[in-house]
């Protein structure tokens, strides 16, 4: 049994022995709710490999893909939120730099602005999907 | 957290309302019950029996304790819950009447306040039961009417003649809005979460994007079903004191318009015919709904519900708290941030 069969097993267990049988009110609900964060961790931990792997690569691609833009006429603020962001492409450096990009939204024209914002969603979309096959 | 046995909280409590209600004589509570739902601040009902120049009386209290790790404990105290319904007193806004507020730990532990125990039930929207409760009085039209009055009567009551200016009073424009997202920033920075660019995103178009508004009202901060006592078909109170402020009452009616508040009915906060409701209120408050604006807070609801998720998930994870319903919510922030990224267009 691995260790996420084992997760699973005790999650029924709490569901449908442990909870039915306990009789204090807020002890049941404590029980029937340790099952559903078990599952939810047992979930997690079946994908979690495969997961962080496609995000890391998804946030490579998106360096990648915000090396092409022109960024030398970006404001120097925005360039080195973008420029740690390409030198380390993490999930907090991207939120820096999204946070750079509307601190400097008045100082750049709309059409790039538009085009950044646009491009970085693409590679948070995809991140929010896989989370939510768990969470949802 | 502190925790306080049920014995000890009788007899503390008996001994405390002797100080405070004069010629007591044979005091003993009856029908003691902690209320298990809610996560903010812990809930007890009772009703004090004693007796007075021979005759035996009843006085249905409800006592509430912050426990030390509440949810929202850092944006809302007692001390300001209770001078709200003090102040509500003096409006036509069914509210329960504010009778102590105790600062100091040596009794309970902690603050409390002790408010009148107004009669009603409040079904919980999100179980079964409380929906199947909810549909059946929306075919009935009382409920809804009363619950869509009672918004009208909390926006247009005189704030400033009820004292309710100690809330603060945001100037014209934006502040009323930028109050709000820092208040929520704040949260955000103490739940310690990691950073989600989703959330990032959300409050960097909030900030760009606000609506210019001018009224001021009371808002209640989340006025829906589950947060009004009922009874006899009608709202008795308006509970949950806890985030109130003054402030563009388009706020509060966009949280009852929000999907937030009514999973997948039709009906707003699984009660109220969406027609009804403009209709009604329109009415009765004499103040215009503001879609667009109402748009705009929904997002921020968007936010405040991620915060609100990381503060809950927060507290368990620090240890704070061991109540695993906490330790639930920590998959309910991906939840809110799938639709925060709707809700801007991804």
């Amino acid at each position: 049994m691995n260790e996420i069969e084992l997760i699973r097993r005790i999650a029924a267990t709490l569901k449908h022995e442990v909870g039915p049988a306990t009789q204090e009110p807020l002890a049941k609900s404590q029980a029937f709710m340790a099952s559903v964060v078990l599952d939810k961790v047992a979930r997690q931990l079946a994908t979690q490999t495969k997961d962080l792997s496609a995000h890391t690569a998804e946030l490579y691609a998106l360096a990648a893909a915000l090396e092409q833009e022109a960024v030398t006429t970006l404001p120097a603020a925005l360039r080195d939120a973008l420029e740690a962001f390409r030198a380390k492409p993490e999930k907090s450096q991207l939120g820096s730099l999204v946070e750079a990009l509307y601190d400097n939204q008045s100082t750049i024209d709309s059409q790039t602005f538009e085009q950044l914002l646009s491009r970085i969603r693409r590679t948070l979309r995809a991140d929010i999907d896989r989370r939510m096959t768990v969470a949802g | 957290m502190v925790s306080v046995e049920q014995s000890n909280f009788e007899s503390r409590v008996i001994e405390y309302l002797g100080q405070k209600i004069e010629h007591l004589e044979s005091p003993r509570l009856e029908n003691v019950s902690r209320i298990a739902v809610g996560w903010s601040h812990e809930t007890w009902l009772f009703d004090l029996v004693f007796e007075r120049n021979g005759a035996v009386e009843m006085l249905p209290l409800c006592l509430r304790r912050d426990p030390g790790n509440a949810l929202l404990r850092e944006m809302s105290d007692l001390e300001t819950q209770f001078r709200v319904l003090k102040c509500l007193e003096s409006t036509a806004l069914k509210a329960p009447k504010a009778y102590w507020y105790e600062p100091e730990a040596e009794i309970l532990g902690s603050p409390f306040l002790v408010m009148e125990k107004v009669a009603g039930e409040c079904p919980n929207p999100w179980g079964k039961t409380g929906r199947r409760f909810y549909q059946e009085a929306a075919t009935r039209g009382t409920l809804p009417a009363s619950f869509t009055s009672e918004l009208a009567t909390l926006h247009a009551l005189d704030w400033r003649a009820a004292g309710l200016d100690f809330l603060g009073v945001p100037a014209s424009g934006e502040d009323f809005i930028l109050r709000e997202i820092k208040r929520w920033e704040d949260l955000i920075e103490l739940a310690q979460h990691e950073p989600e660019p989703i959330l990032i995103d959300l409050i960097g178009w909030l900030k760009t994007n606000m609506p210019e508004r001018d009224q001021v009202t009371l808002v209640h901060g989340a006025y829906r079903t589950g947060n009004v006592l009922i009874d006899n078909d009608r709202v008795s109170a308006v509970l949950d004191w806890e985030l109130q402020l003054l402030g563009d009452p388009m706020y509060d009616v966009a949280y009852v318009l929000s999907d937030l508040n009514r999973e997948d009915s039709e009906l707003l906060s699984n009660l109220v015919p969406r027609d009804l409701f403009f209709e009604t209120y329109e009415r009765e408050s004499g103040i215009s709904i503001d879609e667009a604006a109402c748009d705009y807070y929904n997002k921020l609801y968007a936010m405040r519900s991620c915060a609100f998720w990381m503060s809950a998930s927060g507290l368990y994870a620090s240890g704070a708290s061991d109540d695993l319903r906490l330790a639930r919510t920590a998959w309910s922030v991906p939840v809110v941030l799938d639709r925060a990224a709707r809700d801007l267009g991804y």
